[in-house]
């Protein structure tokens, strides 16, 4: 133990520059770990069984061709949609089915029944900002558009947006209303509650987009950047670990006296090679405490309120690997130091 | 005790050849003080190293009571004393006496390590490192270690070649005292003097023994 306060000053830069890498590694993961967690509770918070059905040229489709797609496919959760942009809100026709998909929550009133969308088209459900854009209308009063005046049934409550609806700056209106006063051809349709919609993928008129889908695809990317960002901190743990071999072999030179001395009298080979192990472990064990206290503070300090996702299992197998690749780095110095002879370091002192 | 039979050892380098030791025999009794002299480059440490274990000769035989030398054993019975002390800068007095002890996973006896302090007149010197010791009480601390080993046979290299007149005579009164014990003491130097002292004086040339003289009438 004496050695490694004697020899502190040969070991200083060599724990900084682990502390340092292992702490690299230690907050990309905990970083990214926070990241893809919060997407994935974002993606997932909307619902994963929602599907968007993208139609290329409605023009080409009959009238009813939804209906009887749904009938022939036996779904009966399903809603057309045809969003028009305003200056600070997006209009939307739909079916009431919608709500149910999406699974609105309202403040105030509810959304258009099924039978306002058939018989009634003069009604309107509001998203929370939308809500404000009007000028914060009651349910049953009444609201202008473009010269037309809607009977407000529902106000929803403020929810985060879905990959596919900003609910928020939503005005939704029954989709007769479209119907009636623009083209023919909408080209969005959602689904839901079905499974298996992706066998329609290939059908030339239209593609299928499932939140389900998008989501694997993100966290397939956000896996594969926090791969390769974890596959860069490791590559510093590595050359610093690479320092470590480097300083260690460097420094037999001035220890050869020491470890001379030790043989001469009675130190096997194996008791200075264990020495040495042992040295190293101990650079490792106080970098890895400095940088995990490292990634603590600064986590703490940096955010008081957002929660991070410290995976301690993770970030423990994490650690036992770089002490373990750590620990394979000093064998060849500790094996070196092990073979030098009482001569050597006589001849040399 | 020690038979050395025709020892021969060469060194070979990239650029040189050097004999160090042409067969020499030699042979120590049990509790001899045996001083071994002769010209620099004569091959007296070289002779030391091999009795150490620390070398190995390239022929001829090397019978520690009466048996061909087994590595094990000989550290066990053998302790050298080096001309430059050899002391661990970073531990103090008494733990370079007790690292023998600690190499070989003994455990620490006060009483001896007290007693052997004692003797080399350094009780009070046990917290001290080497560097707030002078030469001569580096020397004794050397002499301590080798002691706490149990060595039966103390090796020295030239104990005595950077202390002054006092600090030897000290030296080999340590030595003469460690002899009545019971040790076995083979001490190289370059100083008539100090090897008169000696039982035995084997005298050394060009890697060669070239006379031996009886001190003591027996
Ligand atoms: N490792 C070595 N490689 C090559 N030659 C060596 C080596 N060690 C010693 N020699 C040579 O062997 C010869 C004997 O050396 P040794 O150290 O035994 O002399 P010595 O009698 O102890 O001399 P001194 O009184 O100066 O200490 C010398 O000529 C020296 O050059
Ligand atoms: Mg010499």
């Amino acid at each position: 133990m004496k050695e490694i306060w004697f020899h502190r000053k040969q070991h200083y830069l060599n724990i900084l520059a682990n502390s340092v890498a292992i702490f690299l590694v230690l907050i990309v993961n905990v970083l990214s770990n926070t990241i893809v967690s919060n997407v994935s509770k974002q993606i997932s918070s909307l619902g994963l069984d929602v599907t968007m059905l993208q139609v290329f040229d409605g023009s080409q489709l009959s009238e009813g061709w939804f209906d009887s797609w749904c009938q022939s496919r036996g779904i009966k959760t399903a809603s057309v949609f045809y969003s028009v942009a305003y200056d600070d809100y997006n209009l939307v026709s739909c079916n009431a089915q919608l709500s149910e998909m999406f699974d609105f929550q309202f403040s105030d009133g509810q959304f258009f029944s099924v039978a306002d969308d058939y018989y009634n088209d003069n009604v309107i459900v509001l998203g929370n900002k939308s809500h404000q854009k009007f000028g914060y209308p009651k349910v049953d009063q009444e609201v202008l558009i473009d010269g037309v005046s809607f009977k407000v049934a529902g106000i929803i409550n403020s929810q985060d947006g879905n990959l596919f609806i900003d609910v928020d700056n939503t005005a939704f209106v029954p989709s007769k209303y479209h119907l009636r006063t623009r083209s023919r051809q909408i080209s969005y349709y959602f689904v839901g509650k079905e499974e298996g919609l992706d066998k329609y993928l290939n059908d030339k008129n239209y593609v299928c987009v499932s939140q389900g889908q998008v989501s694997q695809a993100t966290n397939t990317i956000l896996s594969l950047v926090q791969k390769v960002l974890l596959f860069l901190a490791f590559v510093a743990v590595f050359v610093s670990f690479l320092g470590l071999i480097n300083n260690t072999l460097s420094s037999l030179k001035e220890r050869t006296f020491e470890i001379g001395v030790k043989k001469a009298f009675g130190a096997s080979s194996r008791f200075i090679y264990l020495q040495f192990m042992l040295e190293t472990m101990c650079v490792l064990l106080i970098s890895t405490l400095i940088s995990l206290l490292l990634m603590f503070l600064i986590l703490f300090s940096l955010t008081k309120n957002s929660s991070f996702v410290i995976d301690y299992s993770n970030t423990f197998s994490i650690l036992i690997r770089i002490l373990l690749v750590g620990l394979i780095c000093g064998l060849f110095p500790a094996y070196k130091a092990s073979k030098v002879t009482v001569m050597a370091a006589i001849r040399n002192s | 005790m020690i038979k050395l039979i025709n020892i021969s050892k060469k060194y070979v380098g990239s650029n040189i050849e050097v004999e160090a030791l042409k067969k020499v025999s030699i042979n120590v009794k049990n509790k001899q003080f045996i001083s071994i002299v002769g010209a620099s480059g004569c091959g007296k440490t070289t002779l030391l190293n091999i009795l150490a274990g620390f070398d190995y000769p390239d022929s001829g035989m090397y019978l520690l009571d009466n048996e061909i030398v087994n590595q094990n054993t000989l550290k066990i019975q053998v302790g050298m004393v080096f001309q430059e002390f050899h002391l661990l800068p970073y531990l103090n007095v008494m733990e370079n006496v007790c690292l023998p002890l600690y190499l070989k996973n003994k455990k620490v006896q006060a009483d001896e390590v007290k007693r052997i302090l004692n003797m080399v007149d350094l009780s009070n010197y046990g917290s001290f490192f080497p560097n707030q010791l002078s030469g001569g009480q580096r020397q004794r601390v050397a002499i301590a270690r080798v002691l706490a080993s149990q060595a039966k046979i103390i090796l020295a290299d030239e104990p005595t070649g950077a202390l002054d007149k006092e600090n030897s005579q000290n030296i080999l009164k340590i030595f003469k005292q460690l002899q009545h014990q019971g040790l076995t003491i083979i001490m190289v130097t370059h100083d008539e003097h100090i090897a008169l002292q000696s039982d035995y004086m084997i005298r050394m040339d060009k890697g060669r023994v070239v006379s031996e003289r009886n001190l003591v009438s027996s």
